[in-house]
């Protein structure tokens, strides 16, 4: 005769069955809950170059020297060439400025012009850049970043250009140095 | 004839033996089935992420597992899976789109000590991915002082991340070689490269891109 055994597997303890019945649940009201879209936006997200202003210096051989940061007490218009827009009106006694930078452009030219009481100076600075596009987030609007490659100017008012930081993005630290020709000189 | 009740099925023979014999049956003990190292192997694949492509889910993440069971104690694990996303904004029309390979390798501790099928997990796991991303745009982005346009299309960003995972999770016999079980998972993004236009809205296989995530499966698994 045959011998037949048969084994049951072991048998699945209730209190665990709804263990994870209960847990299946939990776990996707969790998930359900976690998935829910949050706006993380940044709240300050403006993008523009800053320049500080600065008193030039010379030393005895005529190299350049750094001076301290000075308000230019001259009437300061600054346009964008090409398309004559006027980005700073009549800034006086000011001792930097925010600009906006052009999206798309290799080169952006800015037309400096200065009002005393003894004439009118002009000077124009063009800054070379990359321009980078930038989105945080698909739910938050997109932005260019740039990174400034290399800066020249005339000088007739302005000595030199110096680039303290070449990236201009959200952060707003102090991009362009600009030494301005003193009275003293 | 003889009936003898307790012979395991693998003894399932046929014995002649007359009335009055003695037959011994030696069952293996209890303690030298425990002494096993490996008890076998499992695989299975996760069911959350073809719930959620199903119901048009604007992510998911779809994956197969393969595991060892060691003196059903310790449970090293590999997972590999399918990471998809096609995510818009909410108010504007940025478009993120991605799809690429993930992998995790770790290992589960069954912290129940009796061995009569049901698990109680504990687990740790290190994940990574190396994805290319598009973030586009059907709108042009404009200058507003300038007044010039460019499409914003970037295809083909390159990123990558590595991350880890803590695992809790139960599991049980469905029946007989066949596992069901779920668990959740605390994640925390180890590091991150990503594309100079933006960081990718998901990464593969972690979840929504921040320092840290959740996540979890809802497995069936097949013990071979």
């Amino acid at each position: 005769m045959n011998i037949f055994i048969k084994q049951f597997d072991k048998v699945i303890t209730p209190s665990l069955i709804g263990r994870v019945k209960g847990g299946s649940a939990l776990f996707l009201l969790l998930f359900t809950f976690l998935s829910c879209d949050t706006n993380n936006c940044l709240l300050e997200t403006k993008v523009q170059c800053v320049y500080g202003f600065y008193a030039s210096a010379r030393s005895d051989d005529g190299a350049f020297a750094a001076g301290e940061a000075i308000s230019v007490a001259d009437t300061i218009t600054i346009t964008a060439m090409g398309i004559n827009t006027v980005l700073a009106n009549r800034l006086v006694n000011q001792s930097g400025v925010k600009l906006p930078v052009s999206y798309y452009g290799d080169v952006d030219s800015l037309l400096f012009t200065f009002n005393a009481t003894d004439g009118t100076g002009y000077d124009t600075l063009y800054i070379s850049k990359r321009n980078i596009a930038h989105l945080d987030d698909p739910s938050c609007p997109a932005h260019m970043w740039h990174n400034i490659t290399s800066v020249h100017s005339t000088h007739n008012l302005i000595d030199t250009v110096l680039v303290s930081e070449s990236n201009i993005n959200y952060d707003g630290l102090e991009n362009l140095q600009i030494y301005f020709r003193t009275a003293q000189e | 004839m003889l009936l003898l009740p307790s012979l395991p099925t693998a003894a399932q023979d046929t014995l002649s033996v007359e009335v009055g014999d003695t037959v011994k049956v030696k069952l293996p003990k209890k303690k030298d089935k425990e002494k096993r190292v490996y008890w076998g192997t499992a695989v299975g694949g996760d069911l959350v992420g073809l719930v959620m492509k199903a119901f048009g889910s604007e992510w998911s993440f779809m994956e197969v597992m393969a595991r060892v069971n060691l003196k059903d104690k310790y449970f090293p694990v590999l997972e590999v899976g399918l990471g998809e996303a096609d995510h818009e904004g909410n108010d504007l029309d940025y478009r993120f789109k991605a799809r690429a390979p993930y992998f995790r390798a770790g290992m589960d501790y069954n912290i129940n000590k009796k061995h009569n099928g049901n698990r109680l997990f504990v687990g740790v796991r290190y994940g990574f991915s190396f994805f290319n991303y598009d973030l586009v745009s059907p709108t042009p982005l404009t200058d507003p002082v300038w007044q010039t346009s460019h499409p914003f299309n970037y295809e083909s960003l390159h990123g990558s991340a590595h991350w880890a995972e803590i695992v809790f999770g139960l599991e049980t016999r469905l029946w007989k070689f066949i596992r069901i079980g779920w668990d959740i998972r605390g994640k925390f993004r180890i590091a991150q490269q990503t594309g100079e236009v933006g960081p990718p809205w998901l990464i593969p296989g972690f979840w929504k891109n921040d320092t840290t995530g959740w996540g979890g499966t809802f497995k069936v698994l097949v013990e071979l």
